[in-house]
């Protein structure tokens, strides 16, 4: 017995070390946009999907944080609200993503469930076994966590591509303005399948939305919905395509900041189809807080 | 509780040390155990199961000694035909209830008189088949006096219910699992540790070959009516794998598991794909139903003894049977005549048991003639495997038809090409593992020939990087056989 237990020791051990070097890797890559918690100062907030993540931290200075992350579903941003009420915060204005993919059920499948889990509370688990698991063993155990696993993964593939070809220059055509015309059609296209593969909106998402809307209403929040530039491409391909979030809003009372035009000629302001580069990004910006 | 979740992670763990640390010597304590984690394990999915599972242990328990003092030969089978009642009867409202309504519903349909039954919403408990099949066992053998009846409700319910082959199997027969749980277990390292490293391989046939297999297969299956008859054969192929790494995966957790607490389960698969015929394919298949089906139910029909006709109806009632263990659906039914047929030639003609050590033994490459017969072997069975697949007969055999057409050469025009070569790829290194290891009890055995240590960590590292990387990437998901 006691060889056995030695040989087990040393294989949790090795076991242990490995779950530490994935978990600083996960806070790093995974975790990145999760590590960060707004201070007490802060009234307003943005709640978005990638798009809102090119707005950084150009709010600051108007007492505004920027909660967005990429991949987030309207469950994610449903929670980080809860999450703010729950600690007290004093929130006078919520920006909230409103863009025509909003509700697409394609967000059911890719959300940051997982990540936004530390926002999350006991109530919304079926047991305390479950928060428990959900919440700090797969966080703590990454080598659990099935979405870090293939996080490493791509890491690890990409680190042996880099060593093996010149992957750099690869990264840098990727800028929408270096692209020829015909591949920014056929990125609009692929992005515009991916998000409107789907006939109807997403149920559980339109639930959370609404849930999110009398929350507000409730608490006397000034919810102000953002639909975020386009490029031209995108635009084109879209035509009336939406799942209609900002129109809900609307119904419900609250304004709606269309900006989703504004760029259509300026393709320099792109990272890629729908999201803004740096530049882009501080333009933007100017526009939502300077203009308030 | 799934063995290839987290919650299994802990659970194993505590229940090991609680077993060796807390009461070592006293066999009581251990059974109890036994019972307490296993009662755990399985109310997991649902606490509801626990009061079958009771039930169905308090029954075969009490018959178990009704029979012990009786000498009766009427009364004894009157308490056997009762402990089969009882349990067939369960297994009957649980699982074939709600096809038995609809088939008689739809016979009445088809004489043009509409009749109304209602069909019940039940959940099927999990590994239901299992262990009722297990306490059957039991009453048999106590019936025929081939085991004396335990007058431990502890031991009993520890047998019936031990959490290692709870829902999957290997369906142990009490002659062989009872009186284990009887004797003192003594920690032994090498059975103790070549279990972890069958559970090793059980995790990498499971996670890797099988969750990867069937994310594909599924994806082809339940868009059958899109795909040429090349994709629906490659579809075909990864659930052949899928079924085999999942079913046989789960086997290798549960023997493995059982070897750390002093206990051995019996083989369960033998590499049945590297089978020549049909009849060593079933030797080699799910052992434990096989065997199970050929003592309590092929030899008292008769067996392969009598008349051709009851050599022929001894086959088709076994195998029909089978087919229908599995579920209660038609497509299960003909997964078991179709057997029956590739069967029933070998026997007819006595050429059934040529095939009786495995192939190519000590040796690396097989003759040219064993490998084509494998080959056809193996074709057959993925054949058959469609109809255990598809959801309906219709579905089956519009898949058959597709499969045996012009399209079968076109290409298959899948979704995701280079995920669909990395399975094929991992398939590749399964089967070469597999065929290394045949000659042992499972396939990753083969490393215990490597004399260095150093060697076998560098294979047992090569294995778990392979599971850390390449195992499905999804939500766990639940070995198949927990629905039969």
């Amino acid at each position: 017995m006691r060889k056995f237990l030695l040989n087990i020791i040393v294989f949790t051990l090795v076991l242990v070390a490995f779950n530490i070097a994935i978990f600083f890797v996960a806070q790093l890559v995974y975790y990145k946009e999760y590590r960060f918690k707004p201070t007490r100062k802060f009234k307003s907030f943005i709640l978005s999907d990638s798009h809102g993540k090119c707005l950084k931290n150009y709010g600051e200075p108007f007492l505004i944080y920027n909660f967005s992350a990429g991949s987030e579903s309207v469950l994610d941003m449903n929670r980080k609200l809860k999450y703010l009420i729950a600690n007290d915060f004093e929130i006078e204005t919520i920006y909230f993503s409103v863009d025509d993919h909003i509700l697409s059920p394609h967000r059911i499948k890719y959300s940051n469930l997982d990540r936004s889990i530390y926002y999350s509370n006991v109530s919304e688990f079926k047991s305390y076994y479950q928060y428990l698991v959900n919440r700090f063993i797969k966080y703590y155990l990454p080598i659990f966590h099935t979405k870090v696993r293939l996080v490493i993964k791509s890491l690890l593939i990409l680190k042996v591509k880099s060593l093996l070809f010149d992957v750099k220059d690869e990264f840098k055509t990727k800028e929408w303005i270096y692209l020829l015309d015909s591949d920014r059609k056929k990125q609009a296209l692929k992005r515009f399948k991916i998000q409107f593969s789907y006939k109807n909106s997403s149920e559980e998402l339109t639930a959370s939305f609404l849930e999110i809307i009398n929350i507000c209403k409730a608490r006397n929040i000034s919810l102000i919905g953002v639909k975020f530039p386009l490029s031209r491409n995108l635009i084109k391909v879209l035509g009336n395509s939406t799942y209609g979030a900002d129109s809900i809003l609307k119904a419900n009372g609250f304004p709606v900041l269309d900006h989703k035009l504004d760029f259509v000629n300026k393709d320099e302001y792109f990272y890629d189809a729908d999201h803004l580069n740096s530049y882009g990004g501080i333009v933007l910006s100017h526009k939502l807080f300077f203009n308030k | 509780m799934l063995f290839n979740s987290i919650d299994f992670a802990f659970f194993l763990p505590i229940v090991f040390v609680l077993y060796w640390f807390i009461s070592p010597n006293n066999v009581k304590y251990q059974n109890l155990l036994i019972v307490i984690a296993s009662y755990f394990f399985y109310g997991m999915w649902d606490w509801r199961f626990l009061f079958l599972i009771l039930f169905s242990s308090l029954v075969d328990f009490t018959v178990g000694l009704a029979l012990l003092n009786q000498e009766d030969w009427r009364k004894r089978k009157l308490l056997l035909w009762a402990s089969i009642f009882i349990n067939l009867g369960i297994l009957g409202v649980f699982k074939y209830y709600n096809f038995f309504v609809q088939n008689f519903v739809d016979a009445f349909s088809f004489f043009g008189k509409e009749i109304e039954i209602r069909s019940i919403n039940i959940i099927l408990p999990v590994g239901i088949s299992f262990y009722t099949f297990q306490t059957l066992s039991y009453g048999f053998d106590v019936y025929k006096k081939k085991l004396i009846p335990t007058k431990s409700f502890i031991d009993f319910s520890a047998f019936v219910s031990f959490f290692p082959q709870l829902v999957a199997g290997p369906i142990e027969r009490a002659t062989h699992l009872l009186p284990q749980f009887y004797k003192k277990r003594t920690f032994n390292y090498e059975l103790a540790s070549d279990g972890l490293r069958q559970m090793l391989w059980g995790f990498f046939k499971k996670i890797v070959i099988a969750d990867n297999c069937a994310n594909l297969a599924n994806q082809i299956f339940d868009n059958y009516t899109e795909y040429p008859g090349s994709a629906l054969f490659l579809g075909a192929l990864f659930f052949t794998f899928q079924i085999y790494g999942d079913f046989s995966g789960y086997s290798d957790i549960a023997i493995g598991c059982a070897r750390l607490f002093g206990f051995d389960l019996m083989q369960n698969f033998n590499f049945p794909y590297f089978s020549r015929d049909i009849a060593e394919f079933w030797r080699r298949w799910h052992i434990s139903l096989s065997t199970w089906f050929r003592d309590y139910l092929y030899i008292p029909l008769g067996g392969s003894k009598g008349s051709l006709w009851m050599k022929i109806r001894n086959t088709f009632i076994i195998f029909i049977v089978s087919g229908f263990w599995h579920g209660a659906n038609w497509t299960f039914i003909t997964w078991g005549a179709l057997n029956a047929l590739y069967f029933l030639p070998l026997l007819l003609t006595q050429r059934n048991r040529i095939n009786l050590d495995g192939i190519a033994q000590g040796k690396l490459i097989p003759k040219f003639k064993d490998f084509i017969a494998m080959l056809f072997t193996f074709i057959l069975t993925v054949i058959a495997w469609i109809f255990f697949r598809s959801q309906s007969m219709h579905q089956a055999i519009e898949i058959l038809n597709r499969i045996f057409s012009a399209s079968l050469f076109s290409n298959p025009q899948l979704m995701d090409v280079r995920h669909t070569y990395l399975v094929m790829f991992l398939i590749l290194v399964f089967i070469v593992f597999e065929w290394l290891g045949r000659e042992g009890k499972y396939g990753f055995s083969f490393v215990m020939k490597l004399k260095q240590k150093w060697m076998r960590w560098v294979f047992y590292c090569f294995l778990l990087l392979i599971i850390y990387l390449y195992g499905y990437q999804g939500e766990a998901i639940e070995f198949i056989y927990f629905q039969f």
